[in-house]
């Protein structure tokens, strides 16, 4: 099977790891963005704290059902803006 | 180094902070890329995109505990869904649209983290063909390449962005190239 890689395609990779390369230096996580991470721990913690193994169960079962309803809404919403731009 | 799947794992039993941190070092400066890539910064209102991000931080790192952890690419996927819904967020009640496009002053600041480093002239002026190649495509063309190689997802999440499946993804961003190879030899 021949090599399909292009000098275009390795181009562009070069060029997207000097991106990915650049923009994590310049953008680095701040400590705001730590502290605001930590918080959130800490805050679940707490509101976990007070429920029983059976309550913690399903909080994240609710927690892990609603996630997957927006990602399937997402999903379909990207389905027909792709419809769209495909007529 | 731990892998993500091994860290989200040990986040999920132990629930330490530092673990969760290292999660967010992982993938943060990929999804603060992408949103800002999508939010310009005097698109929507002033820190906008920011604020979309730390808002994402927040929303992965509290659905950690009950994330069903398969592989790191339906972690990466659960990350970018949310931060689409963030940037959608922005948007909602304003009559800006999000940004899908190249934007210059983007690509001049994720080059200004490379401008300390020492590069060879050869990387350096590879570099600056493959923004001339960029520059040379034309809709929708230019906006997949962009989407891949500067926001840098991958053809599954590319994929997840334009509501299509991975092998089509990887099939537009190729025809995409063959395209480009056939405006660089004009």
């Amino acid at each position: 099977m021949p090599d399909d890689t292009t000098n275009e395609e390795e181009l562009l990779e070069k060029f997207s790891h000097a991106v990915r390369e650049g923009w994590a230096q310049r953008h680095p996580l701040t400590e705001q963005q730590r502290g605001l991470v930590r918080g959130a721990v800490e805050k679940q913690l707490r509101e976990d704290k007070d429920l029983s193994p059976e309550e913690r169960r399903k909080k994240a079962e609710k927690e892990r059902l609603k996630q997957m309803e927006e990602q399937e809404q997402e999903h379909e919403m990207k389905k027909k803006r792709e419809r769209g731009r495909g007529r | 180094m731990d892998s993500l799947t091994d860290l989200i794992c040990r986040y999920q039993e132990t629930r330490d902070p530092a673990d969760a941190e290292k999660i967010i070092e992982t993938i943060g400066p990929d999804l603060s890329r992408y949103i800002r890539s999508r939010i310009a910064p005097n698109s929507a209102k002033r820190d906008a995109w920011e604020d979309a991000f730390q808002e994402t931080l927040v929303a992965i790192v509290r659905g950690l505990p009950s994330f069903h952890i398969g592989n790191a690419d339906t972690f990466l996927s659960y990350c970018y869904a949310i931060a689409r819904n963030k940037v959608a967020d922005q948007f909602r009640g304003t009559k800006t649209e999000m940004n899908t496009f190249v934007d210059p002053e983007l690509l001049r600041e994720a080059l200004a983290g490379l401008k300390d480093k020492t590069m060879s002239a050869e990387s350096w002026a590879d570099l600056n063909a493959a923004i001339a190649l960029l520059k040379k495509n034309d809709p929708p063309c230019l906006e997949y390449l962009w989407n891949r190689y500067f926001v840098g997802l991958s053809f599954a999440l590319l994929g997840e962005e334009y509501g299509i499946t991975e092998d089509a993804a990887t099939k537009r961003v190729r025809r995409c190239l063959s395209l480009a190879r056939g405006l660089t030899e004009d």
